[in-house]
């Protein structure tokens, strides 16, 4: 594997984000955005899965027969889930009592799967690894950005930032921010290598 | 063996190690996140129900210093398996896997630490009652054992319950040697009521025999 693809992967989080670009998750991201801490918790439990997943599903696609791909993912998955739900319960009783349902349903969250079907399942461990690192730091980032800001509306009284449809309001604008600012970046790195190639001439 | 049938014994043998090594993984994991239930705490609102059948000599609002919970464990007697015996549950090793707990059991015993009855213990125990609702009854016992005093902690569904008096409680059981209590107790129009007190005393008599059998109000 080479650098670029690495910095690909690495970056992946940010350019791919699984929340704002590439629309992943939005079922927990919605439910549990309302407060920073459950935000942060389910963040943190997602992208500890998501790793997990991808390295041991990497390590394993040479092995695993493509007819049974999709089982044997979803089985290395719930194990992953299921320890998370142990720790959390275990350490975080309080995290376990708010976060509730929603630490076995990473079990379904499609950026996990996704991940899993669209980059671990054809790369090595130590990229699948990167992948799921930036990938899991992008859905922190993400949903902990909702968290804040959804709390802070709703403790200066916009109550409604706390139910489903604040939360889409703000995921909505959020999302067309950020998709703004990629391809801001991206439109401007574009124009700086088109001026290097041309060498400034129009 | 043509190359299809080949091909899917490969999936499932595939399936099958992946899976031996999550359950692995997750035996291991259980191991150091296996949550433990907290220890029962014994409230004040609860002491001051266990002096109702255990007089301790003090004050209501310092009941809580006057009791302790019980170890039935140290005492030798393995409560769950008393309550599967004593409920009348077929025992079996799915009891426990399905977590099936009895609506006939005993709950908990107290002791009395000091006081007027200090080493006396308090067993409370509940039974089905009226439209699958529960009594629930705390009683106390002296060494011997004595019946001391039994009285209803709670009861679900029992509307009825309010006509079962206090004096008639303390008339079928107050005072008694638990070897020489016979008979059912039995209220005419509060039947099922009646037939869960009887079936919680019941319990916790025998509970209690099986205690003095072991020496167990030492534990």
């Amino acid at each position: 594997m080479n650098k670029n693809e690495l910095k690909k992967a690495a970056l992946g989080g940010l350019l791919q984000n699984p929340v704002f670009v590439l629309v992943l998750g939005t079922c927990p991201t919605l439910a549990m955005s309302g407060t920073l801490a459950n935000a942060f918790g389910l963040g943190v439990a997602t992208a500890f899965v998501l790793i997990c997943s991808n390295v041991f599903i990497s390590l394993l696609r040479k092995v695993i027969p493509d007819r049974v791909r999709l089982p044997g993912y979803i089985v290395i998955i719930a194990t992953f889930v299921t320890v998370v739900e142990l720790a959390v319960a275990k350490f975080f009783p309080a995290l376990n009592e708010s976060v509730g349902v929603f630490i076995p349903l990473i079990v379904v969250n499609c950026i996990i799967l996704g991940r899993a079907e669209a980059y671990a399942g054809k790369h090595g461990a130590l990229p699948s690894l990167i992948d799921g690192v930036s990938m899991g730091l992008g859905f922190i980032a993400a949903i902990s950005l909702l968290g804040l800001i959804r709390q802070g509306l709703t403790l200066a009284g916009f109550g409604v930032f706390s139910q489903s449809a604040g939360g889409f309001i703000i995921f909505g604008i959020l999302m067309a921010l950020f998709n703004l600012l990629i391809d801001t970046v991206k439109r401007r790195n574009r124009r700086q290598l088109f001026r290097a190639g041309t060498g400034g001439k129009q | 063996m043509n190359k299809s049938v080949k091909d899917m014994l490969k999936a499932g043998l595939v399936l099958f190690l992946i899976a031996g090594v999550c359950v692995g993984l997750l035996a291991v994991a259980n191991v150091f996140l296996k949550v433990e239930e907290p220890p029962p705490v014994l409230d004040l609102d609860t002491a001051q129900k266990l002096a109702a059948v255990c007089p301790t000599g003090a004050a209501d609002e310092n009941a809580l210093d006057y009791f302790e919970i019980f170890d039935v464990k140290g005492a030798g007697v393995d409560l769950d398996a008393f309550n599967l015996d004593e409920s009348g549950m077929v025992r079996s090793a799915f009891h426990r896997a399905d977590n099936q707990t009895p609506k006939d059991r005993v709950l908990e015993v107290y002791r009395a630490t000091k006081g007027e009855n200090a080493g006396s213990l308090v067993i409370k125990a509940q039974a089905e009652g009226f439209e699958g609702g529960y009594v629930v009854m705390i009683t106390a016992y002296r060494p011997g054992p004595v019946l001391l005093k039994t009285r209803v902690f709670s009861n679900e569904k029992q509307s009825f319950l309010r006509r079962i008096t206090e004096e008639e409680l303390d008339a079928f059981y107050a005072g008694k040697q638990v070897s020489a209590l016979d008979g059912k107790f039995t209220h005419s129009g509060v039947s099922y009521s009646a037939g869960a007190i009887d079936k919680a005393l019941r319990m916790s008599n025998t509970l209690i025999g099986r205690l003095e059998a072991q020496g167990g109000r030492r534990a």
